[in-house]
């Protein structure tokens, strides 16, 4: 079984019904096979769009919960020096963020897949897969 | 050139025996072998556990690792279902959400 892990795009698509991958994403964090896990950098991120596009700060307790929980599954991975490094060699070749390669790293540090629901820079990159492509894995 | 293969072999052939015929479980041919170190009560327990149920040790700590990874999964799915209760619309497009709102370089 591989372990799944999610970027901050899915755990948002999850808690808001408006997005386009929102029922894929909410099947993911409620799949029983899959083992999930995040970077610790989804903290700041998911807690930044609910606060600043949102406008919803109300939304930040139960986000980051959600990500409490994925610690106690496959875990909060620790943005570490060596992680990073890794990032910013594959942000260079992949002409992406550092952030977007932090999961991308991150996942490929542990034999684990991306799944992220950033069509543009990673998985039209082939650095992740879709929330609907993820129960099939 | 001839065809490599991996995995045991009948003397003066090259077809790979099965698994079947060397009456290995299908399963266990893509099983890693590692060492694990246990209190030694622990490790009697385990014994012991394998000894009622008339199988192996590795059976026995497979299902045991098998069964608390799939508590742990189960527990995990169960909260996401209550937290997920307080979903509500906030426009979508969350992958650009996320990126629009990182700090600037």
């Amino acid at each position: 079984m591989t372990t799944l892990l999610l970027d901050a795009s899915v755990l948002l698509s999850a808690f808001d019904p408006d997005d386009e991958h929102h029922e894929s994403a909410r099947a993911v964090l409620e799949d029983e096979e899959a083992a999930l896990a995040t970077l610790d950098l989804a903290r700041y991120e998911v807690a930044n769009v609910a606060v600043r596009a949102w406008r919803a700060p109300e939304s930040v307790a139960p986000l980051l919960t959600t990500i409490e929980r994925l610690a106690d599954d496959g875990g909060v991975l620790p943005s570490t020096d060596t992680l990073l490094t890794k990032a910013a060699e594959i942000a260079e070749r992949h002409t992406i963020s550092v952030y977007d390669a932090a999961y991308a790293a991150a996942a490929d540090e542990g034999g684990r897949r991306l799944v992220s629901c950033d069509q543009r820079d990673l998985v039209s990159k082939g650095l992740a897969i879709l929330p609907s492509s993820a129960r099939s894995q | 050139m001839d065809e490599v293969h991996v995995g045991p072999y009948r003397l003066a052939s090259t077809a790979p025996i099965t698994h079947e015929e060397v009456g290995i479980p299908r399963y266990t041919f893509c099983m890693a072998k590692v060492m694990v170190s246990l209190p030694e009560d622990l490790l009697a327990e385990v014994d012991a556990e394998a000894r009622r149920g008339g199988t192996t040790r590795s059976a026995v700590m497979r299902e045991f690792a098998d069964a608390a990874l799939r508590r742990r999964r189960e527990s995990r799915a169960a909260a996401m279902r209550s937290l997920l209760r307080e979903a509500s619309p906030h426009g979508g497009h969350a992958a650009d959400r996320a990126k629009s709102t990182r700090p600037e370089p």
